[in-house]
């Protein structure tokens, strides 16, 4: 079930790179809040408090690690 | 002044082999934050002061960035054992020594104190005129009882007219554990005798992502992440109760993991500009791996416009893991002992809720505050995908030994 969710996301999003934005265009999207990882010491805070506090973690992008948390 | 040198200062030894010749203080960017996180029953209490600091030098073609944080941690951290109704007992605790504790709550924790230093430094630079980018990077951090140390790479590339970006990372770490008072011997009973030797913890991680512009207000990223871990991945401090069958508690034992774990994760975001400004991030996440620790997490957030130079982002998460397979709230004295077993509440099969709120204010184009307080709540149980549910606390005569926490954040940084 979890591997058609994947496959089934895949092909939608190779369907979506037929859709061409021009640079001049991307005036919206240049905004940091369209930006992903652009939040700040937010995310890094909330990471880690979820990778001390849950067995699984990461995603976005590699796990916040490094720490034998109580 | 004399900070933004420093920072320049320190980026400059980075640099050195990367032919950038040098940085101004005018190319820097901050971040300060100040935060303290408190759970419930008088478990962890952190506070915390982080920095980030960022530097985008020749029209963005080199990004440097360098993170520092110290945290304050106190408070008392569950064991695993189950309550013992009431009796004293000698914990050996992570902040060093023993320390005795009564347990007439409903969990045995185990007080400690520590502090965590750290820093890591990454740059990002292009490596030719198409849109492909390198990155290298290089974390630490120490505790008492643990010290971490981490490397990582990776390269994007940008194609179908800069629309798609492509990206690929590698991360290694080695961390040293060093628990106060040695590290007890897996399935021990408590007291025993220790090995005093430090162990270690090697993680490799890969990840591979896309990410798609859809128009010209919405942007998507999906990304597949491979981890795994080898070496001392217990917990030298958690600790598990064998009873008997009147559910009597007849030893406390020390726990054991398996000393490997590989696990995927598959992410997806999107996010999308209404018509009047306003923002809406998705995000996804679906976790499996080889401890049987499954999870779905799920977070949306939407971010309002207030006036020219404020916001406020209210967001929502959900999460639910299933239990690890060797996870167990208790052992009974009747049967043999199992290969591996913990009985830590973050092993069990739960659900927790964020509720939480950011609100930004700029005060000039370069400073602005942002405030943010949050609510975190973990509940035992949740969501049933069909699997068996012999992981509940409830298998025996004995109570259970996570019955769930709740934790707030507060929050306050300033960019400048």
């Amino acid at each position: 079930m979890k591997m058609k969710l994947f496959l089934i996301s895949i092909s939608l999003l190779l369907g979506a790179c037929s859709s061409n934005v021009k640079p001049w265009e991307r005036g919206n999207l240049a905004r940091a809040e369209m930006t992903f990882g652009a939040e700040g010491l937010i995310n890094t805070i909330n990471d880690h408090v979820y990778f001390s506090k849950e067995a699984t973690s990461g995603g976005s992008s590699f796990a916040a690690g490094g720490c034998g948390c109580n | 002044m004399k900070k933004n040198n420093a920072f320049a200062l320190a980026a400059a030894s980075l640099m050195s082999a990367t032919n950038i010749s040098s940085v101004s203080a005018a190319d820097w960017s901050h971040e300060l934050n100040t935060f303290i996180y408190n759970e419930s029953d008088g478990r962890v209490s952190d506070k915390s002061i982080k920095y980030s600091g960022k530097a985008s030098l020749n029209d963005g073609d080199t990004l440097l960035n360098l993170n520092l944080g110290v945290d304050i941690l106190t408070g008392a951290s569950p064991t695993g054992a189950l309550p013992s109704d009431g009796k004293t007992q000698i914990i050996t605790s992570p902040s060093g020594g023993t320390q005795t504790t009564n347990t007439s709550s409903t969990l045995e924790k185990a007080p400690f104190n520590d502090k965590r230093f750290s820093f890591d430094v990454g740059l990002n630079k292009a490596i030719n005129e198409t849109g492909t980018r390198a990155n290298i990077g290089f974390s630490f951090s120490k505790e008492n009882d643990y010290k971490h140390l981490g490397l990582s790479t990776g390269l994007s590339k940008e194609i179908n007219n800069k629309n798609t970006t492509l990206a690929i990372g590698l991360a290694y770490s080695a961390d040293t554990i060093d628990p106060i008072g040695g590290t007890p011997r897996p399935l021990s009973p408590i007291g025993t005798r220790k090995t005093l030797s430090s162990k270690s913890k090697k993680s490799i991680d890969m990840i591979l992502g896309v990410t798609q512009i859809l128009s010209k207000n919405t942007i998507t990223q999906f990304n597949y992440g491979y981890g795994k871990q080898t070496g001392y991945l217990s917990d030298a401090y958690k600790r598990i109760s064998v009873i008997d069958n009147n559910g009597n508690i007849v030893n406390n034992i020390h726990e054991a993991r398996p000393e490997t774990r590989a696990g995927h994760n598959f992410f997806a975001a999107i996010k999308h500009s209404l018509n009047n400004g306003n923002v809406i991030t998705e995000t996804t996440r679906l976790h499996a791996d080889e401890w049987g620790t499954n999870s779905f997490t799920s977070e949306l957030k939407y971010r309002m416009a207030l006036a020219d130079k404020s916001s406020i982002e209210p967001y929502v998460r959900f999460y639910y893991q299933s239990a690890a397979d060797f996870y167990t709230p208790q052992l009974s004295n009747e049967k043999a002992l199992p290969s591996y077993a913990s009985s830590d509440y973050r092993l069990s099969k739960f659900s927790s809720y964020t509720l939480g709120a950011t609100y930004r204010l700029k005060t000039s184009s370069k400073n602005e505050w942002n405030l943010t307080g949050e609510y975190y709540q973990q509940v035992p149980g949740g969501l049933n995908f069909g699997e068996d549910d012999d992981d509940d606390n409830s298998s025996s005569g004995k109570t259970v030994n996570n019955p769930g926490y709740s934790a707030f954040i507060l929050s306050l940084g300033l960019k400048f």
